[in-house]
Formats: structure tokens, C-alpha cells, sequence
């Protein structure tokens, strides 16, 4: 008999890319196989059957008998002689998943001789999806190539000879954030039921659940890019590769700019003029994306359940910082709670790009650290981050004077603003205690907003809606036409 | 754990049970019912306290299935043939020890996983394989017993000595084999 291979085992599974941790605790540690139930009733109604029948002389108790001590018989005999601790590997993967998306919950365990089920159960959270549910699932272990005789197979077990089984769960986030599994625990049962190792508690995985991607659909310029690489075209001539025209040749022109075709033209050799064809310059928008994260109005039910205000502005934001980013702009993220500011600088790229969705997710979240290092200051207060933002994205609820005060200041400060109004139209409230408090202070909340958003658009602030893709169009096309002091200046 | 704690916690338990773990637990109180409908069917008179007991053990062994309380079926199944019924080796002893075993396969099955994990196709036709290997053991143990010149005989002393020896080894050998270290995989 084989035993298991003693020292630590790796803990990266290059070959199933999974991250893989060994399960803590020294070896003396480790849980033995323990008898069960099933072995004890088996030894003592087969054995009690028997004494009685012995001393009351009676073969018909002995019958009775019989099944219970052959079934405890062959269950002591297959008891298995080695642990299967040392094997035990567990990990999730990926650790990082969107909304929706299904990752999947490992153990691998090298199975000794004479072992029959394996399982895995983990404790139900919020917001996270098992499958199979409630999230347990138990199976047979493999077959070893080797062929075994039927009844080899049949009475000790497809593991009659060591073999690895692996078992997993379906793990489904319904929710963007920083989500810890329950509780996580592997057991394995002999051949017959006789024996049991574990439940072994396996470390508990973390999971950093993405908001969903939802596409901006947006095909609007972005308004007074300032930069000189992105992809939107400036209102002035510069360096760039559209054609705005030709114009009369300058000292300092490039030379393989000039236009000979114009140039030979007869009304410019008549002037004798130089023409040299004149481009739109290429420049790049800098964006900034500020998320109100100060309160969360109404009950989150998930992926496919109602939205709380949070989800919708936190999905809202990732849709926006995902479509710019997609564009090639830079982009900074700044989210506003209650007592702090996370603050990630303007840059662009798909690193930049995972950076900002991993923010998002920790977004009104205590711990964390991607949090923890981008809190800048215990004042809510938004920053343009110097002159290359020509764009501010505040996704809101429109539920903080506060933070809309904060847009305001910033339009007054030549920059454009567009306010992305992310309150729900259909909220599940938690109850106040009577039937009619919640729906009085619902309304009167509806009230408040109406009256922020009448006002934010008096103040001549872009304002929409958030209502999916294509939301933020019909604003971007509008404010791009403005000169940005004419933002927030009546 | 309370009273109270323990009550809910099964019945937590038995609402995420699937359906194949609902028919093991209905199957589980059904054989013991059956077990103990045989031994009537042989010609038992009523025990009311010993059925209850049955019944009451077999449920409990269905509610928690790794619990100890499923000792108590055979023993009970056993007062009733001593007490209630003749020496026979009719046909209903076989069919008595083959309710008795499906009660046992269906709580082993039952105990195996948490009541959670729905148990797969692969695991279910084992343990039918199994039991069906036990049970024609058993049918042959009828056999032998039915067929035996000795089966109609009353006790004999020096008989009855020598077979409480051989259990007696027999239970000493399952103790010891019990006891025994696992050895261990780190080479102590």
C-alpha cells in the first residue's frame, strides 16, 4: 500500500490555474478516521442478535442477525489504514469575478485504499450563489485505470488503490463587493459507511466581486480634451491625422507637410504661396469619475433581484470608467463616503482599467486594501487633480447636499460636469416599524431629489438619469458644445 | 446544545435535504415498520412498548441518521421474536432480516454526506450492489439455518458455552481492529 507523500505539497496548481492552499495545522493535528453510527449499530444489533440467540437458543435471531454482522464485518475490514490529510488542497478560482459570473470552490484530496464518498459543504452568505444548493456535494471517487474485479470494486470501493478525487462548488456572486465565504468543510467516508475522516475545515476564500460591465454605448466626443494622444479630435489644429484644410505655409512647418497637389493648384502659384495641409489635433480627454458613496437607499437584492441606490450608482460608474478607459482617455476615480475619500489617480491603460473596478468593489467597505491605501483625507472633498480633467463624471443619487455642493464648486471652477442621476426608480425600503412611515418617507425623499435635480440643472450642470447604455449620450453631446466656462455660470 | 438548539437545527437540516435524502429518511422508517410487520405476520403477539420503541428509534434514525438511537430497532425487532414468537425459520425471518438491512443501508446511505449534498447516481447504485451482496449472504444464512438438523433442537449446554466464546472473540477481534493506530502518513 502506498502511502501519501509526506512535506508540503505546492500551493499553486500550475495545471488547473487554480491558487490551491494547504489546509492548516501540523500533522498530529490532522483528524483521524473516526467509527460511525452506521458501524456501531451494525457491531451491536448483529452482536446483540447473536448473543441472544446463542443463549435463547434460537437460529431465528441469529438470522436477524446476519445481515447487520456481515455488513459490520466488511466495514471493519475495509477500514482505511492510511490519512488522506496531507493531500487535502483547496482554493478558489478565480478570486477576482464580475457579478454573475461562476467561479469554482476546490478541494483535491489524495484518497487512500477503501474509500468511498467524499463531500464538500460550504455555509450559505449573502449575496453568493452555490451550486449545487444549499452548497454541499458529495461523490464517488474515480476508478484507477487499473482494472479491479467487479466485486473488488463493489465491496472496497472505486479507491481501492490510491487515487486523487476532486470536488468542487459552483460559486456564484450576486453582488459587486469584498465577499468571504462561509465556512468550508471536507469529509470522506470509507467503504460501507464504516469510517469517517473530518469534516476538516478548509481555509475560508476571499472573493472580490466586480460590478457588472454595463456598456456606456456612448459615441459622443468627450468635451474639451486637453491631452495629445487620445482619440478625440480637438476644436483646434494641431498634430493629429484628420484633415481640417490647407493654409498658407509658416517657418517651423514640417516639410513633408506641405501640399504639393494644392500648391501647384494656379491661383497658388499666381500668389505664390506654399500651401500645407492643416490637421485637427489628436488629443485625449481626461475624465474624473466621482462616486457618491455616502448613503445606499433601499435593499440590495442583487444581480437579478431590485437595486439599492449603491449598486446602481456603483455599476453606473464602472460602465463609464470602463467605455472611457475602452477609448483610450485617462481617467480618475474618486468615491465620497461618509467619512473618507478614496481617490485613485488620472491614467489610463487596462492595468489602470482593473485598478479602478477593484476600487469600485470596496466601495463603501470598511477593510480592504486597495482601500485602505487609496483613502486620502477624512474630508469628502473632490479635487480636479490638475488641468488635463476636462470632464467630471459625478454619478450620484442626488440624496447628499454635500456632494452635489461639490459639483457645483467644481463647475464654478471651469471644468464640465455632468451629474449622472443614479436614484432607483423602484426601491425595496427597509421597514420603519408602521405601514405608512416607509411610503411618507419615501416620498418625501422623491420630493428632495426632484427638487436637487431641478436645481443642479438651473445651475446649468449636464444632468441624466441613469437608465443603462447609451445614458450619458444625449448629455455629452450637449456639454462638448459648450465652451467650459459657460458650465455652471448663468 | 439546548433542547430547543438541537430541534432547530435538525429542522434546518431538513429543509435543505434533496429529494433522494426525503426517500432514504422515508425508506429508513418504512423497512424498520416492515421489519417489524414480518414478525407480526409470523405470528407475533401485540408488544405495544417494543413497537414504540421501534418506531420511535426509527424515526429519530431518520431525522439524524448518524445518530446512535438506530441500535435500538434491532434490539427491539430482537425482544419481539424472543418474546412474542416460537422458534420458527419460516420465510418471514428472511424477510424480517431483509427489512432490517435495508433499514441499515438506507441510514448509512443517509449518514454518509450532509444531509445537504444530493447524493450521486454512482453512489446510490453501490450501496444497492452492496446491500444486495449482503443479502444474499443473508438469504444463505436463512439456508443454512432452515436446512440445519440442529435448527427444530432445544439448547445444548456445551454448545451454547462454546458459541458465547466465539462472540466473545469475535467482539474482542472488532475491538482490538478498532483500536488499532492508523498508521501514520508522516512516518511517527
Amino acid at each position: 500500500m502506498t502511502e501519501p507523500a509526506p512535506g508540503p505539497a505546492p500551493d499553486h496548481d500550475e495545471a488547473a490555474g487554480v491558487g490551491l492552499a494547504a489546509v492548516p495545522g501540523r500533522p498530529d493535528q490532522q483528524p483521524r478516521w473516526r467509527a460511525t453510527a452506521t458501524l456501531t449499530r451494525a457491531l451491536l444489533g448483529g452482536l446483540g442478535l447473536a448473543a441472544a440467540a446463542v443463549v435463547a437458543g434460537r437460529p431465528d435471531l441469529l438470522v436477524l442477525g446476519v445481515p447487520l454482522l456481515a455488513w459490520g464485518g466488511w466495514a471493519l475490514s475495509a477500514r482505511p489504514t492510511t490519512w488522506p490529510a496531507p493531500a487535502v488542497r483547496s482554493g478558489l478560482a478565480p478570486q477576482v469575478l464580475r457579478e454573475g459570473q461562476t467561479g469554482r470552490l476546490v478541494a483535491r484530496v489524495l484518497l487512500p485504499p477503501s474509500t468511498d464518498v467524499v463531500w464538500l459543504a460550504s455555509d450559505a452568505v449573502e449575496s453568493v450563489a452555490l451550486d449545487p444548493a444549499p452548497g454541499a456535494r458529495a461523490l464517488r471517487p474515480p476508478v484507477p485505470p487499473s482494472g479491479l474485479p467487479w466485486w473488488r470494486r463493489t465491496l472496497a470501493g472505486p479507491a481501492a488503490a490510491q487515487v486523487t478525487a476532486e470536488v468542487a462548488l459552483d460559486v456564484t456572486p450576486m453582488r459587486w463587493g469584498q465577499r468571504t465565504l462561509g465556512g468550508t468543510w471536507l469529509g470522506v467516508t470509507s467503504a460501507g459507511g464504516g469510517f469517517r475522516w473530518g469534516p476538516v475545515t478548509l481555509p475560508t476564500p476571499e472573493l472580490t466581486v466586480l460590478p457588472v460591465p454595463v456598456a456606456a454605448a456612448t459615441s459622443g466626443p468627450a468635451p474639451h480634451p486637453v491631452g495629445l494622444v487620445g482619440q478625440h479630435r480637438s476644436r483646434s489644429v494641431g498634430e493629429g491625422s484628420e484633415l481640417a484644410g490647407v493654409r498658407p505655409f509658416t517657418p517651423g512647418d514640417r516639410l513633408r507637410r506641405i501640399s504639393w497637389r494644392a500648391s501647384l493648384r494656379p491661383e497658388a502659384v499666381r500668389r505664390g504661396e506654399l500651401l500645407v495641409s492643416a490637421t485637427h489635433a489628436d488629443q485625449d480627454a481626461g475624465v474624473l469619475v466621482v462616486v457618491d458613496a455616502v448613503g445606499d437607499i433601499g435593499l440590495s437584492e442583487g444581480l437579478q433581484g431590485r437595486a439599492s441606490s449603491l449598486d446602481v450608482t456603483v455599476r453606473a460608474a464602472a460602465g463609464i470608467v470602463e467605455h472611457y478607459l475602452s477609448t483610450g482617455d485617462r481617467v480618475g476615480l474618486q468615491i465620497l463616503e461618509r467619512r473618507r475619500v478614496l481617490a485613485l489617480p488620472t491614467h489610463s491603460g487596462a492595468l489602470h482599467r482593473r485598478r479602478a473596478l477593484l476600487m469600485l468593489a470596496q466601495t463603501a467597505q470598511t477593510a480592504g486594501p486597495l482601500a485602505r491605501r487609496l483613502t486620502r483625507s477624512a474630508s469628502p472633498r473632490v479635487t480636479l487633480g490638475g488641468r488635463s480633467t476636462s470632464l467630471v463624471v459625478l454619478v450620484s443619487p442626488l440624496m447628499s447636499t454635500h456632494v452635489l455642493t461639490q459639483a457645483v464648486t467644481l463647475a464654478r471652477h471651469r471644468a464640465t460636469v455632468i451629474v449622472v442621476d443614479t436614484l432607483p426608480t423602484e426601491v425595496v425600503l427597509p421597514s420603519l416599524g408602521r405601514p405608512w412611515s416607509r411610503d411618507l418617507a419615501w416620498r418625501l425623499r422623491v420630493i428632495e431629489h426632484d427638487h436637487t435635480s431641478r436645481a443642479l440643472t438651473a445651475a446649468g450642470l449636464g444632468l441624466v438619469a441613469w437608465r443603462g447604455p447609451g445614458s450619458l449620450d444625449a448629455v455629452l453631446r450637449l456639454a462638448s458644445r459648450r465652451p467650459p466656462s459657460l458650465i455652471g455660470v448663468r | 446544545m439546548s433542547w430547543r438548539g438541537l430541534v432547530v437545527a435538525v429542522l434546518d437540516d431538513l429543509s435543505v435535504t434533496g429529494l433522494t435524502g426525503r426517500v432514504l429518511r422515508l425508506v429508513v422508517v418504512l423497512a424498520a415498520a416492515a421489519a417489524w410487520l414480518a414478525g407480526d405476520l409470523a405470528g407475533a403477539s401485540d408488544s405495544p412498548v417494543a413497537f414504540t420503541v421501534l418506531l420511535v428509534a426509527a424515526a429519530w434514525c431518520a431525522v439524524v441518521p448518524d445518530s446512535q438511537a438506530g441500535v435500538l430497532v434491532p434490539l427491539a425487532l430482537g425482544w419481539q421474536w424472543v418474546a412474542h414468537l416460537d422458534r420458527t425459520t419460516s420465510g418471514w425471518v428472511l424477510v424480517a432480516a431483509l427489512a432490517l438491512l435495508v433499514f441499515h443501508a438506507a441510514a448509512a446511505l443517509a449518514s454518509c454526506a450532509p444531509t445537504a449534498a444530493p447524493l450521486g447516481r454512482d453512489v446510490l447504485q453501490a450501496t444497492a450492489g452492496r446491500t444486495g451482496v449482503v443479502a444474499l449472504v443473508t438469504a444463505a444464512g436463512w439456508l443454512a439455518v432452515r436446512s440445519s438438523p440442529l435448527a427444530g433442537q432445544p439448547g445444548h449446554l456445551g454448545l451454547t458455552v462454546t458459541a458465547l466464546l466465539a462472540l466473545t472473540a469475535a467482539t474482542a477481534a472488532a475491538a482490538v481492529a478498532l483500536r488499532r493506530k492508523s498508521p501514520s502518513t508522516f512516518g511517527r
